[in-house]
């Protein structure tokens, strides 16, 4: 009985403790959208560049660029935890954060599926939201059985575009979201370089892939039509006759494998898998 | 040669004020508000080990880790970038000479592409300086032995190789910014832009001492560059050896100037403008040119600095961006006033 009790007693104090206001940063887009999917983004106090898109019209503080942060620009914010991924930089600023007693997680970029759970689980025991974390992981991993069940045993070959703002096209090679996203979808990446290379519209129809995935930065634009519609050639591509050009909403792309990136990839999969 | 405007002594005061009031500047203000009287006592406890200041620990950390290393870095790196502009210059006997033009930024952008491109983000952060040093050494020599035949080094051959060098790394870099992925692309752009961002007190020792020596070198030198400035063969009548002395300048410059860019990445515009400022004001006398050259970079870097860390904060913008955005103005328009007197 005693036992209980302390522990009850225990348990309400931590909850007490977190239930303090905390000052969150995030510098890194994927875990924002993971904290906003928390419910905390009321405790966000700043955030870098690509994290503006994920906290909605509320105007935070910009911390700039996660790989060029400042010590001091980030300590006048005066928060309690910085939480970023390991391409945050540089080095000193970090480590300055770090000896003025704030404390700092860095997340594994997450490459696929697992490591993004990883990922939710870990902020969410850190962050008392045990809760919302299993929600959110629940989600993903039906989001991710979804995928699973419908690849088919034949993979198609995918290419993965990113439109140049009229500069051509470049497309996603190993270990680029656009490849991460070709795996969730089932498919086989056509190209097998490292990184994204510029390619011309006849190497495209060379390849002829079963699936042409675009993605583009101007928002509201449908790539995939722009791209049929600029590339007369491309009708006569499979990927075109089977109505596989298909428009991937690319702001959600930003480092690895995201909330984002699975909610676009169900969507796709749809499409592509769509009866023909 | 031109008339002195304003004596030494004159100038040199008021660029120590201006050099103080930067300091003091750069120590008390940034992002973070904090009261200056605190700032300045914490920077005095972090030397004698007092504990004067009423700040909190990470105020302590903002004022003595990150803003006294900066300013000091800033101040080190302006004036070295200065001087080694106010040399080439003279060794060049060319006023639109810098120390790019012996392949130093060409060759330290080029060692540091090939790490931020090439290596995984955790070792390029580390291995960045390093190949951006060696970088800039090493195509410098390179040059330096191509521009040598039986007559000597030879000024207009270490010129037209530099055209030529300067040509063949932009196609190398081209080629890896081809290559190269979005981040390494928005790091390298952001290297060749310069910052003083992630200055520490390691920085700081390995810059006050290139600078010491570097410097001391060059005052040594100062009287035969003033015969150089007449011609070479009329500084070899005066007893020169004019080959061991751009031999000794071209080196000195590549490691002062490396130094430098390994510590901040490229920072533009100081060694162009900074030493036709302090002509403009002192004359071409390298005894009175170096030393001002160097109060004049320290100050200007220092103020640049300031300004890049003040006008976006939280974030902040790329040092080099604001020497460049401020400095080029500005001497445009001390050419157009002095038109008269450079005719």
């Amino acid at each position: 009985m005693k036992a209980i009790i302390t522990f009850a007693l225990v348990l309400s104090a931590s909850t007490a403790l977190f239930a303090q206001e905390q000052r969150l940063i995030s510098v890194d887009a994927n875990a924002t959208e993971i904290l906003v999917n928390f419910g905390l983004v009321d405790q966000l106090v700043a955030v870098d560049l690509t994290s503006q898109r994920m906290v909605g019209p509320k105007a935070l503080p910009d911390l700039g660029y996660h790989r060029d942060l400042s010590a001091e620009g980030i300590l006048a914010t005066n928060p309690t935890l910085m939480i970023g991924s390991n391409h945050m930089g540089p080095n000193a600023s970090i480590e300055a954060i770090k000896s003025a007693q704030v404390e700092v997680i860095t997340l594994e970029a997450a490459g696929s599926t697992d490591e993004l759970v990883s990922n939710i689980q870990f902020l969410g025991k850190r962050l008392n939201k045990a809760e919302s974390a299993q929600a959110l992981v629940t989600q993903v991993r039906q989001q991710n059985q979804k995928l699973m069940d419908s690849h088919k045993r034949e993979k198609p070959s995918m290419v993965f575009l990113l439109e140049l703002s009229g500069r051509g096209l470049s497309q996603a090679g190993v270990g680029t979201t656009g490849a991460a996203l070709i795996e969730l979808l089932g498919g086989v990446n056509a190209n097998s370089n490292p990184g994204y290379q510029s390619i011309s519209m006849e190497a495209l129809m060379e390849i002829n892939p079963d699936v042409i995935l675009i993605g583009s930065r101007q928002q509201g634009v449908n790539a995939a039509k722009e791209l049929l519609k600029s590339n007369p050639l491309l009708a006569y591509s499979d990927a075109a006759k089977n109505n596989k050009v298909l428009h991937v909403n690319s702001g959600v792309m930003v480092a690895g494998v995201s909330l984002g990136v699975m909610k676009e990839a169900v969507k796709l999969s749809e499409q592509v898998y769509l009866a023909e | 040669m031109t008339v002195r405007r304003y004596s030494y002594h004159q100038v040199s005061v008021v660029l120590l004020v201006l050099l103080m009031v930067g300091m003091f500047l750069s120590i008390t203000k940034g992002p973070m508000s904090l009261p200056m009287g605190q700032s300045l006592l914490a920077i005095w406890d972090g030397i004698w080990g007092s504990e004067l200041n009423q700040l909190a620990e990470y105020q302590q950390v903002v004022v003595v880790d990150l803003r006294l290393p900066r300013t000091l870095l800033a101040m080190l790196v302006g004036a070295l970038m200065a001087v080694s502009g106010a040399v080439t210059q003279g060794l060049f006997r060319n006023p639109l000479a810098d120390p790019g033009i012996i392949g130093i930024s060409m060759g330290a952008a080029l060692g540091a592409a090939f790490s931020i491109v090439l290596l995984p983000v955790f070792l390029a952060s580390l291995v960045t300086p390093v190949a951006a040093f060696f970088g800039a050494l090493v195509t410098t020599l390179f040059m330096y032995k191509m521009a040598q035949s039986p007559a000597g080094t030879s000024v207009l051959i270490l010129l037209l190789a530099g055209v030529a060098m300067t040509a063949f790394s932009g196609a190398i870099i081209g080629f890896l910014t081809y290559i190269a992925d979005e981040q390494s692309l928005r790091d390298l752009t952001l290297w060749n832009m310069g910052t003083l961002n992630g200055a520490t007190f390691i920085w700081v020792g390995l810059l006050a001492i290139t600078f010491v020596v570097v410097f001391y070198f060059y005052l040594r030198d100062a009287n035969s560059l003033n015969a150089l400035a007449i011609g070479e063969p009329e500084a070899r009548h005066l007893g020169i050896d004019v080959e061991k002395l751009k031999m000794r300048l071209i080196i000195l410059t590549a490691i002062g100037v490396a130094v430098c860019v390994s510590a901040t990445g490229i920072i533009g515009f100081l060694g162009l403008v900074v030493p036709h400022l302090v002509r403009l004001v002192i004359g071409p006398d390298h005894r009175l040119l170096l030393p001002l050259s160097a109060l004049t970079g320290a100050v200007l870097l220092l103020i640049a600095d300031i300004s890049a860390r003040l006008l976006m904060a939280p974030a902040e913008l790329p040092v080099g961006l604001m020497t460049t955005l401020f400095g080029a103005p500005f001497f445009a328009m001390l050419i157009i006033q002095q038109r008269k007197q450079l005719f």
